[in-house]
Order: C-alpha cells, then structure tokens, then sequence
C-alpha cells in the first residue's frame, strides 16, 4: 500500500511531473516503420503531449508538436515538403526540429519565422520501429536490444491502447504468480466445457528477483520442476523502466519478446507486442518476411464490447484496466508475493531522485562499444511455453499478426523430422 | 422550490450521505434470478458503490466489492468455487460475507486472509427478483407485495440504465397531470399525420393524493369521468421511497406492474419494469410462460440518438434525463398541481429524521405476521386503459418482451375487456 501522494507521484507523467521526467530520459517507440510506409503523418500523444510524426518528401522523419503555433491548426493534416511539412491552414513550413522556415504570406524580408518554433524531438529506427526521445539534450544512445537487432529473425509487432495508466501494466509484469490464475486457471474455467487444461496453470513453488544493470531478472520455479530449469536459472527481465522482455527458445531457434508500455498519458498506456523469431539454421526463409515488419491490432472486445478472455493478452487488458483509469493503490493490500512490485515501485523512486541529482538513472546508455548489443537473459524451455510454440502462439495475440501462418510454417510446421522443443 | 443546499440532501445518495443512508433501510431488486441462470457474475452499481452479485457452484449468490483489496483487479471476471469466487488476477478466494478465505500463493500457514475482508452485502429472493440490502443489521424483511408473491403468474421484467437521478424519477410517479400531456397530447402529436388519438390525453378535472401506510396514493377524475370510478375511489401508489405499483385489470383477470427505480449512483438510476399477469380465471399459465421471469433491455434512443418518442415509457425517460443529471430544483416553478411532488419531498425529509433519530422508516417490515401478503390499492377499470389492452401494452416497454405476442394473445381477447 502507498498513500495518494506517492500514487500520484508514481503515476502521473504529463509535462512538468517527476515521473514524466524520468521517462523522458528514455527512447520510446512511438510507431512502426510500416506505419508510414503509405502515409506522411501520425499522431503521436506521450506523456500527455500532442506531437506528429511526420515523413518529408526526402523520406526524412520528423516528430514535433501537433498544433501549428500560428493558429493551432493539426500538423496531422500538413503538407509534406522536401525538408519539413507545411501546416495545411496558412502553409506555415517547419523541419523537424521545430523550426518554422518558411511563412509564406508574410511580407518578403520578414524575420518573424525565424522567432517561431515548436517543440520537436530526435527520432531513430531500429528492427523496424521509430523511436523518439523527449528528455534533455545530450541525448543517450538508442540500446540496441537484442530482440531488434537478431538477425536472420522474422518479426511482427501489435499495437493497442489501453485505457489505464503505465504502472498498473508494468507491475503486472513484477508479478510472476499472477500467469498461473489469470493465464492458467482463469483459462481454464472460460474453456471448461472443452475440458482443456494449459501448463502455465501449473501453481508455483517458489518466486525470486534480482537487480541487474537494466533492470530487474523475475524468475520462478514451478511445482516439479528443478532449480537448474530456465525459468529460475535465467529468468526474464523488466528491462527498466517500461519494457517487459520474455523471450523463449528450443536448442534450435529463438523468440525475443518485447512488451513496452509508452504512456500517452497518464490513464492511456500505447502497447507495444514485439516478436522477433530468429529460425531454426537452413530454414527457408520467404524473403519479405524479413524485408518488413508487419504491424497489427489485436482484438481486445467482441462486439458486445466484453474482453475475448480466452486470449493471453486479453486476459492481462481486462486486469489492467479493472484496476481503474489510475488504481488506487492507498486501497490495495500487498502480500508475500507482491515483493518484485515493491521492488520496483522502490527502483522508480531510487532512479526518479539519482536523475534529479544529475545522474543517468538505470539503463540509459551512452557507450557505442556498450552499445553494439544489449543481450538480455533469455530463458530456452520455459514451462509455461511447454504446450509447444503454436499453442502459446494461437492463445497469444500472435494469432493476429497478418504473417501468424507463415512464422508459424518456417519455426515449426516444416520441421516434421525434428522435435519442436529441444531443451536447451 | 428548493435551496441548492436542500436540493443536495435530497438527491445524493453515495456512500456517507443521508439520503443514501436512508435508502440503506431498504431492499432494492438488482435484477432477476433467471439472468443468472447461463452466466456465474453480474456487475451491480448500487447507491455509489462498485459491486460484483456472483453464484457459487453451489448456486448460492453472493454481493462483495467489485475490486479485490488485493490489487483491486475485477471480481466480475472471477472463477467461481463451490464456497465462493476467486479473484482472476491471483486467486484469492471470497465468500459472499467478503471474507478471503484462501490466499494460494501466500506461504503455508499464513494468517494474513483473515485479515482481509472486503464489503458484502445479503442478497434475497422474492417474485424472481434478487434483492440487495446496504444497510445497518439486522435487515428488515423484503415486503410481500401482493404482486411478487400472487401464485402462476407471467412474469416480466424490462430494464435500462437511466442517465439522471433518481428522485425526478420518482416525483414523475406523484405527478398526475403529466400523463394528459406527455403521453397523451405529446403522442398524438407525434403520430398527428396518422390522426392518431388516445384515451390518456383526455384533461384532469380532479387530482389528489393521500398518504397511507406504504407511501401515498394518488387519485384522478378525468373529463367524462367521475368520483365513483376506481381511478378516483381506488387509485395506485407510490410506494415509499422508490417504487410505483400501477396495476390493472379486466372482466376477470389482473396484472400487477411495478416500477422500481434503483439508484446506482447520483447521476445514473437502474429502472426495472417488472409486471405480473395473474391468468383470467379458469385458465392456468402455459409452463413455458410461467417458469421463468421474462427478462429483455428496454430501448431507450433509436439508432440515430432519439428518444423513441412514440413509447410511453421513453417520453418518460425523455423529461426525466432532460431536466438534468440532477434537476436544479432551486430554479424551478412549483404550480398547484404540483402538490404531490411537495408531499413526497417532505416525506422524504421526514422519514430521513426519523431514521436519524433511531426509529425505523416508513414501509420498513420486520414482522413476518404483517408481511404474509401486502395488498396494495389496484384500479380495476382505468380511463387510461380505454383503447383497450393491446392498444396500451404496445405503447409500452413490455412490447419488447420476448413474449410479448403470447401476452397479446392470452389478455387481448375481447371478453377479458371490461370489468
């Protein structure tokens, strides 16, 4: 439990609020590169700014602020130009970094375009996803996660909002016991009928986390199993401060996972699924499924607008966003289990004040030689996956990415003489 | 009219107000048992407070807070057990007392569950409804309206969430003349190119109202009828505090129709329109009508927005959400019609005292000798009912009900007409 004032500290995250200005210190993907394939604009709103990502007619991106500072017309709907975008009201023209270049109405000679600007943020790609940085200059390095720069990997991404605030999301992912009920048994109960049972159900024996340099390592050890299995030998990590990575692996091919929670603002959460599926060694590989990054939404509600619970992803929307707008954690009541989310609701506050006092909190990464990749502990042989890839795939919001079928033939379907699992 | 401060004692009722704490006194329905038959929870908003009505495997129900204390994840999406619900987040288990009574994942031998409770609330059963009581022990009894307890009949309840508070809602119930014009004149205006006219828009010559034992009851004379008419010697009730019992009946039948308005919080009200057609005499109700209670949403706006106007019930939901989430009463024209509307608000205060000085309020029972069956006043012959059943019961909610052709059939015919 934590009084209203440390929820409110812990939770709010628009412009001016010490968390905002945490998160700020970060790389957040705000799009997917496939996302702009076929348009010039999408708005973007974080930490409760209104921003456009723009593409010029060089290709170029852009993200700066939605509003026009003339007359505040949307930029969403602005004319794309060889350096920068024209504001669709008076074609006002700015680049990326805010700049108003041209005003073309005003009297030749002015200078008044050069006293304009509006707020505009760096943006990067990486394993096809367009990151934006909001903090204070210089900017760190993008990490080169794992996950984003395996290759040959096949990926796809889901995005959805949900309708809560951030915390409520990541202290999910602090709380391994909670994939036994809402996962396993929870399942269970909706498929009853069908009498079908689901490993991740297995109830857990024993729960650990530990601190390491980006974040913290969840580990479980389930009833029957060893402690030299994966899941508590390695772990999965909270890469801090909003991503969740769960990756998965037979001896022969390799899953990344990357679930980042990109607070719009503070009771809207952008969710990003990332999965990079590095296959098995001579597979054969369509080539455009390593040209493009698909991007998808998930279903979360059928069209009576109730949660499909019978998907994995679902399950954890539908406790998310019950929990409230904003959960009100001066009500809650924690106990033995909840300690990787005082752990971390801790680590918020530690790395909140170390960046106040003018350091780099946690994770931020400023080394190129530290930076070539950040490989992250990767379980192979998790239990919970051990009803076998396309189990967990079609129970998952995988099921909807528009490549499902073919990952699913290149990882497993075409590997008839070779077992799915291998431990590793 | 009343001074912004009184407006708000008379209206709020979320927990710690003292109007909500009157409503506390009393059972409020939630909904039919039959809705639960193919589903295990049931979100219920009640009096500002978030709650889950659940059936155990045992098919016992149970009313406890909505949000676990836990990580306050949704028990309406709970795992129901033989002796309660589990939370679907991390199992924790509740009885419908609210009390945890299973933590799996907590160490062995832990006692931090007993120290976890949660709100419950007693749910009861009388004429197929579940009925919730929020109020301080010991409950009173749930009172035996004639209509709830009357053997074989057809049971209907139609429901919809309305957008306002509950107390306009209620007044609409002690405000007699409004039915010449918002479900006469208004109506015949609406159907004006069909030159449509109805009986109900026929002018009041005389109201008036009386308090009795159960709430008040309120009387009319109108043009072409007299004081010796059962709209007059006999009228209908509004039972104290949030229901409206206007009944019916013809040559050798009845049914017996109430309103209950069910405030889910401030702004919102739960209506149920529940209605009991006991058989003509010598007929028994086929098994397929009588075994269950006929539940069905009641539509509100069409597919573009508006009010379905032509429907008695929804140019009742159409003033009462148009004066307001909650009506400013400091701003309003009380007329001489208006005499009822003054009545029920001081009732309303006055029974809120009693309550507060530690007596119990009107139209709470506790003895189960006055609660075997509560006749309440019905009007046989309505001059509103002139046009005939089919003519009425199609301008009214209940011609949503699934069964609404088989009620047609069986009280339509014409020697079931007049009394």
């Amino acid at each position: 439990m934590v009084t209203a004032e440390e929820n409110e500290l812990l939770t709010r995250v628009g412009p001016g609020t010490r968390m905002g200005n945490l998160l700020r210190r970060y790389w957040h993907p705000v799009a997917a590169v496939d996302e702009m394939r076929d348009r010039w604009t999408k708005r973007v709103r974080i930490f409760g700014e209104d921003l456009v990502l723009f593409k010029d007619r060089s290709g170029k991106l852009g993200l700066i602020g939605e509003f026009c500072p003339h007359r505040r017309a949307s930029l969403a709907y602005g004319i794309p130009q060889t350096d920068g975008i024209r504001c669709p009201y008076h074609g006002w023209k700015f680049d990326g970094s805010g700049h108003c270049l041209e005003q073309p109405n005003e009297p030749e000679g002015s200078s008044f375009k050069d006293k304009i600007t509006t707020a505009g943020y760096p943006v990067e790609e990486l394993g096809g996803m367009i990151f934006a940085y909001l903090g204070p200059q210089p900017a760190p390095l993008l990490p080169r996660l794992d996950g984003y720069v395996a290759s040959p990997a096949i990926r796809t991404v889901g995005v959805a909002t949900i309708d809560c605030n951030w915390l409520q999301i990541m202290e999910n992912s602090v709380d391994p016991i909670h994939t036994e009920w809402l996962h396993g048994v929870l399942y269970e109960f909706i498929k009853e009928k069908e009498g079908i049972k689901v490993a991740i159900a297995r109830h857990h024996d024993r729960i650990a986390f530990d601190e390491f340099d980006h974040g913290i390592v969840k580990r479980r050890l389930m009833v029957g199993q060893s402690e030299d299995s994966d899941d508590w030998r390695v772990g999965h990590p909270v890469v801090f401060p909003n991503i969740l990575a769960v990756g998965s692996g037979g001896g022969l091919w390799q899953q990344y996972t990357f679930q980042t929670r990109v607070p719009i603002d503070d009771t809207h959460t952008l969710h990003w699924w990332y999965h990079a599926y590095v296959p098995p060694k001579g597979a054969n590989i369509p080539q455009h499924l390593l040209d493009r990054v698909p991007v998808y939404s998930p279903p979360i509600k059928d069209a009576n607008g109730e949660y499909m619970l019978d998907f994995i992803h679902v399950q954890d929307i539908m406790v998310w966003e019950t929990q409230g707008p904003i959960a009100d954690r001066s009500r809650e009541s924690l106990s033995a289990t909840d300690r990787g989310v005082t752990m971390y609701r801790k680590m918020l506050r530690r790395e909140m004040e170390r960046s106040e006092a003018g350091e780099d909190p946690m994770g931020v990464v400023r080394d190129p030689m530290r930076n070539r990749v950040v490989e992250l502990p990767l379980e192979k042989g998790k239990d919970m996956f051990s009803d076998g890839l396309e189990s967990i795939f079609k129970r998952h919001m995988t099921a909807f990415s528009p490549v499902a079928d073919e990952i699913l033939d290149v990882m497993v379907r075409h590997r008839t003489n070779e077992p799915e699992m291998v431990e590793a | 009219m009343l001074t912004v401060e009184e407006n708000e004692l008379l209206t709020r009722i979320g927990p710690g107000t003292r109007m909500g704490n009157l409503l506390r006194r009393y059972w409020h329905p939630i909904g039919a048992a039959d809705e639960m038959n193919d589903r295990w929870t049931k979100r219920v908003r009640l009096l500002g407070e978030d709650l889950v009505l659940f059936k155990d495997r045992s098919g016992r129900f149970g009313l406890i807070a909505e949000q676990c204390p836990h990580r306050r994840a949704s028990l309406a999406y709970g795992i129901p057990q033989a002796d309660g619900i589990r939370c679907p987040y991390h199992g924790w288990k509740f009885n419908g007392a609210g009390q945890c009574i299973e933590q799996p994942n907590e160490p062995e031998g832990s006692s931090f569950k007993d120290k976890i409770a949660t709100a419950a609330y007693p749910v009861g059963r009388l004429g197929g409804l579940l009925w919730a009581y929020l109020g301080p022990q010991p409950a009173p009894l749930i009172p035996h309206f004639d209509g709830l307890v009357a053997e074989g009949t057809i049971r209907l309840l139609g429901s919809a969430v309305v957008n306002c508070n509950w107390v306009q809602m209620m007044e609409n119930s002690v405000d007699t003349v409004h039915t010449q014009w918002l479900h006469g004149k208004l109506y015949e205006f609406i159907r004006e190119k069909d030159g449509v006219k109805v009986a109900i828009s026929q002018h009041h010559l005389k109201i008036g109202w009386d308090e009795f034992e159960h709430g008040i009851v309120k009387r009319r004379v109108l043009v072409g009828g007299s004081e010796e008419d059962d709209d007059w010697k006999i009228g209908h009730p509004l039972l104290f505090p949030s229901t409206l019992a206007i009944g019916n009946a013809g040559a050798n039948w009845h049914e017996y129709r109430f309103q209950f308005r069910v405030p889910m919080d401030d702004t919102h009200t739960l209506h149920l329109w529940y209605g009991a057609f006991v058989m003509p005499a010598g007929m028994t109700a086929p098994k397929h009508l009588a075994e269950r209670v006929w539940t069905y949403d009641v539509p509100v706006k069409d597919a573009a927005g508006n009010y379905l106007l032509d429907a008695i019930y929804a140019q009742d939901i159409m003033a009462w959400e148009t004066q307001g989430p909650i009506a400013d009463r400091s701003r309003e024209g009380l007329g001489t019609t208006d005499r009822g509307i003054t009545l029920y608000r001081k009732m309303l205060f006055r029974e809120l005292e009693a309550m507060e000085q530690g007596k119990d309020p009107k139209n709470v029972i506790r003895d189960p000798a006055d609660n075997t069956v509560i006749n309440l006043p019905l009007e046989r012959t309505k001059a509103h009912r002139a046009d005939g059943f089919e003519s009425m019961f199609r301008r009214h909610q209940g011609r949503y009900s699934p069964i609404a052709e088989e009620i047609v059939a069986i009280y339509a015919r014409k020697e079931l007409q007049s009394a």
